[in-house]
């Protein structure tokens, strides 16, 4: 199962870095955080002559600022954007899956073992986000 | 500096980024003739003096050194505003020219392909003759594969161009890299949203920015590998 290696990669990301941070996490892999007002756009991830950057959307604050960093270092991670390039193209296999995997990942980096709940401070919490954390608690529930 | 017709000679003719032999095939007359006129071996006659200067659209006072005014009619038409290049002209110079450098095509191949003048062409993008006929607009447009809508500035390119490429003058590889990096498309971005016209506008300076960024730390990378 994808999900179990996506969580194993998370826990060992924190515990190799002592942090669950993404925003340190990427700087400690080299991978580089550029803050822009890009309007609706939460965050993108682009790779330029092999390094790696995340935009992330300047809006952004706490907890929903932490989650999309936290997706957008998975793809940097997996970096497999020529992969995904070609799915897009020549098949019609969905990409959604890609997205799933993020969040999953961003989710099971945040989450707060000790408590097992999300520290989110107050009002930093955007809708789209919330959905996000929803589904992967459903997520875990299905699975066990 | 130049100082006398000689080196007035070879200083406008280098300016054009002509070979004597160029020079001698438009002035009608044997390369060595130019070669004499450069050395100071031999004067031209008045007649002569009036066909360069004319072929280098600089007064005679200026050809032999007497003045350092290239035209002053020009000048005299600038104050008195007489001579009004509009910034549409200046906006069409620049785009021929841009568009030009950044497939890579020089005046030479532009000539040949169009049938118009290199010493035109040149003129055409340092706005010396800064209205082009219709006609010679449209031979451009075919061999630069846009619209000639686009050049004259009524309609917007998708590709818009970039100062980037010309003003970092990129390698071919680096071409392809910045062509990829501005594919908006290529970028995962948080659950697919890419959001709107406008927010992708501004997601594309970002991406320059980044592009620029990498760029200068991959040559800085291969400065010190060397």
């Amino acid at each position: 199962m994808r999900k179990k290696e996506i969580s194993k990669l998370a826990k060992k990301l924190a515990k190799e870095y002592e942090t669950n941070n993404p925003k340190l996490l990427s700087k400690y892999l080299g991978i580089q955080i550029i803050y822009e007002d890009i309007g609706d756009i939460k965050g993108a991830f682009i790779k330029s002559f092999n390094d790696k950057y995340l935009i992330i959307n300047n809006k952004l604050k706490g907890f929903t600022k932490s989650f999309v960093t936290g997706h957008e270092l998975f793809h940097a991670l997996e970096d497999n954007t020529e992969q995904i390039m070609f799915l897009k193209e020549h098949t019609l296999f969905s990409t959604d899956e890609v997205e799933v995997n993020a969040n999953f990942f961003s989710a099971e980096l945040l989450l707060n073992e000790d408590t097992d709940t999300f520290d989110i401070e107050e009002n930093t919490l955007d809708d789209e986000v919330e959905e996000e954390l929803m589904k992967y608690i459903n997520s875990y529930l299905n699975l066990e | 500096m130049e100082d006398n017709f000689k080196d007035r000679l070879v200083f406008l003719r280098k300016d054009k980024g002509l070979t004597q032999d160029i020079l001698a095939e438009n002035l009608n007359v044997a390369k060595s003739t130019i070669s004499m006129y450069e050395k100071g071996n031999r004067m031209p006659s008045y007649e002569m003096i009036e066909k360069i200067a004319d072929f280098f659209n600089v007064d005679i006072d200026y050809l032999m050194a007497k003045s350092d005014v290239k035209r002053k009619e020009e000048i005299e038409k600038y104050f008195t505003k007489e001579y009004s290049i509009s910034q549409k002209q200046i906006e069409l110079a620049d785009r021929i020219r841009k568009k030009r450098l950044e497939l890579g095509y020089s005046l030479e191949y532009v000539s040949e392909k169009t049938g118009i003048p290199k010493i035109t062409l040149s003129k055409y993008e340092s706005l010396e003759i800064p209205a082009i006929p219709s006609d010679n607009i449209e031979k451009l447009a075919e061999v630069y594969k846009i619209s000639p809508a686009y050049i004259m500035g009524w309609e917007k390119d998708d590709k818009e161009i970039d100062d980037i490429i010309i003003t970092y003058n990129l390698t071919p590889e680096e071409l392809l890299e910045y062509n990829k990096i501005k594919d908006i498309n290529r970028a995962l971005f948080f659950n697919k949203n890419q959001g709107t016209d406008e927010d992708k506008q501004e997601l594309d300076e970002t991406l320059k920015k980044i592009f620029i960024k990498s760029l200068l730390k991959k040559r800085e990378e291969e400065k010190n590998n060397k």
